[in-house]
């Protein structure tokens, strides 16, 4: 068996005096999706940022990539790892053309403006971008990050929130295409749809894994009402 | 828009410097002209190479101080950090007498001083709040570094107009080769140190979480910004005095032309600080001979209803 690219072991996050996270066990092999689902607050964005490195007070194990991201340097990391917050946003007004810049591979992040059907708005500013385009730029963005997925990270915050139906079939889509050419996928979301296709999911509620195996068994009635899903 | 006619708008902003440099050095209360034996070239040669390279600084400053803050209405001089520099210079004058005026080193320094120690409290009072907050912080940070400098002023009479000059950004007028060279140095040290944080800053736009995952030190470049940006500050008002506004509407009209890559923007802003600085002390001294405006001042004129427009337009 090949060594997990996302590994946490008794992940706990305290912040203000309340746990956000308890004693998080979690693995993903490459060619694995892994999605977490849970009730606003259960600690999911907590759980992405810790495994991110973004959380200096995370307690516990925490291997990417047989990495721990919070010693190792951010130039190091991102070389395998791309992350998306559920609301990206960009400080500046860049056209949907020069925003492609920040990326080290522009090339590809204008195939995923093509493939999110963007094509004619490269000229447009972001301000003049509905909420799901606007969207769908960072996520070409963050998909653009890994020219060679294979054993890359992708963490993605509640990718498909503010898509429309075609636009969050591409981001499955595309999370199947990472997987796989070998990368580990790790997401959060609220979309049964996204939940359905991934090959692992996880409920997270109050900070704790309440449970956790293939979608079609675990996704029953009871846990999709708990978990509020649309 | 293409990188090439980005270099090209570059360009442009250089031939302007380069033109309105040259107007500056002939234009004076005597009329257009260098005067016999050059004599006029030579007594304005100091102060137009002081405003071109202070106005860069300034607008390369203010245009990473906006990118370490994501924060359109962040400027040098609303953030209180010439405030701080100035009152750095101020508590040397009290202390240090005479032998201040020969050691023009020892000034910068001072200056550098008192502008750090108000961007470190800018940083842990306002620095991760609303734009509100920040701004609120910078005034009263502000306020208090003049109210410092005004008291040193009141208690040591033997500096006290050269203080008040330099809360009005009149020093421009003193400037003599002798003089600037230390803070022009300063200055374009300070700027090229900023122009290298281009990367860093465009990816930090997209928020201090995703620029750590692209490989950018998040505390790192906000040290190194805030630094040298404090220094940029400090040698900047060693030279000119306070003057608020370039460093504010240098990088919004550099934006307009060129857009918000930092590669870009900020050589493009700090050219275009340069020639907002030069022009108002140009036209602040020609148009009032006997009784020149300070280019503080008129930098103010022009400035004011600029931030009133970005500050209408910015939504929190």
């Amino acid at each position: 068996m090949s060594n997990p690219l996302i590994h946490c072991r008794k992940l706990s996050v305290e912040q203000h005096g309340s746990l956000i996270l308890s004693e998080i066990n979690l693995e993903v092999l490459s060619g694995q999706s892994l999605g977490i689902v849970g009730p606003n607050g259960a600690g999911k964005t907590t759980l992405l940022r810790s495994l991110a490195g973004l959380i200096p007070h995370a307690q516990g194990e925490i291997s990417i990539n047989r990495c721990k991201p919070l010693s190792t340097s951010p130039e190091i990391l991102s070389e395998f790892l791309t992350y998306l917050p559920q609301n990206p946003t960009c400080a500046w007004d860049f056209t949907v053309s020069d925003f492609g810049k920040l990326s080290p591979h522009p090339d590809l992040y204008i195939n995923w403006i093509n493939r999110f059907k963007l094509k004619e708005k490269l000229s447009s500013k972001l301000s003049q971008l509905s909420g799901g385009e606007r969207k769908s730029v960072h996520i070409s963005l963050a998909f653009s990050i890994l020219s060679r997925p294979l054993h890359k990270i992708l963490l993605l915050d509640e990718p498909t929130a503010a898509l429309d139906h075609d636009r969050a079939q591409l981001v499955a889509i595309a999370i199947k295409e990472f997987i796989t050419a070998g990368a580990a996928v790790l997401f959060t979301t609220h979309d049964l749809d996204l939940a359905q296709s991934s090959k692992e999911v996880l409920i997270l509620e109050a900070g704790r894994v309440i449970k956790k195996g293939p979608p079609n068994d675990i996704l029953t009635a009871e846990f999709i009402k708990l978990i509020g899903n649309k | 828009m293409k990188s090439s006619n980005k270099f090209v708008i570059i360009g442009w902003g250089i031939l302007v410097i380069i033109f309105v440099g040259l107007s500056a050095l002939a234009l004076g209360s005597a009329g257009f002209g260098w005067g016999q034996d050059y004599q006029l070239l030579a007594l304005r040669m100091p102060r137009v190479l002081a405003a071109i390279v202070a106005g860069f600084a300034l607008g390369v400053g203010g245009g990473t101080q906006q990118g370490l803050f994501r924060n359109p209405l962040a400027d040098p001089g609303l953030t209180g950090v010439f405030g701080g520099a100035l009152l750095g210079i101020a508590l040397l004058m009290a202390g240090g007498g005479t032998w201040v005026w020969e050691h023009a080193w020892a000034i910068s320094a001072a200056a550098f001083a008192g502008a750090s120690l108000i961007s470190i409290l800018l940083v842990v009072v306002g620095g991760r709040g609303s734009t509100a907050k920040l701004l609120l912080t910078g005034l009263g940070l502000n306020a208090f570094a003049a109210a410092g400098t005004l008291i040193i002023a009141n208690l040591f009479s033997s500096s006290r107009d050269v203080l008040l000059s330099g809360i009005t950004g009149d020093w421009l007028g003193l400037a003599t080769l002798s003089s600037i060279a230390w803070p022009m140095g300063l200055c374009l040290g300070a700027s090229i140190l900023l122009l290298i944080q281009g990367r860093s800053l465009d990816q930090l736009s997209l928020g201090e979480d995703v620029a750590q995952t692209r490989g950018v030190d998040v505390i790192s470049i906000r040290r190194r910004g805030i630094l040298f940006t404090a220094l940029a500050a400090a040698a900047a008002t060693c030279l000119v005095g306070q003057v608020a506004f370039v460093g504010l509407i240098a990088p919004h009209c550099a934006r307009l032309l060129i857009g918000p890559r930092h590669k870009f923007m900020l050589p493009l802003a700090g050219l275009i600080g340069a020639i907002i600085l030069l022009l108002a002390d140009t036209l602040g001294r020609s148009l009032w001979p006997q009784t020149p405006l300070s280019a503080a001042a008129m930098t103010a004129l022009l400035g004011a209803p600029v931030f009133i427009w970005i500050a209408s337009r910015h939504h929190e």
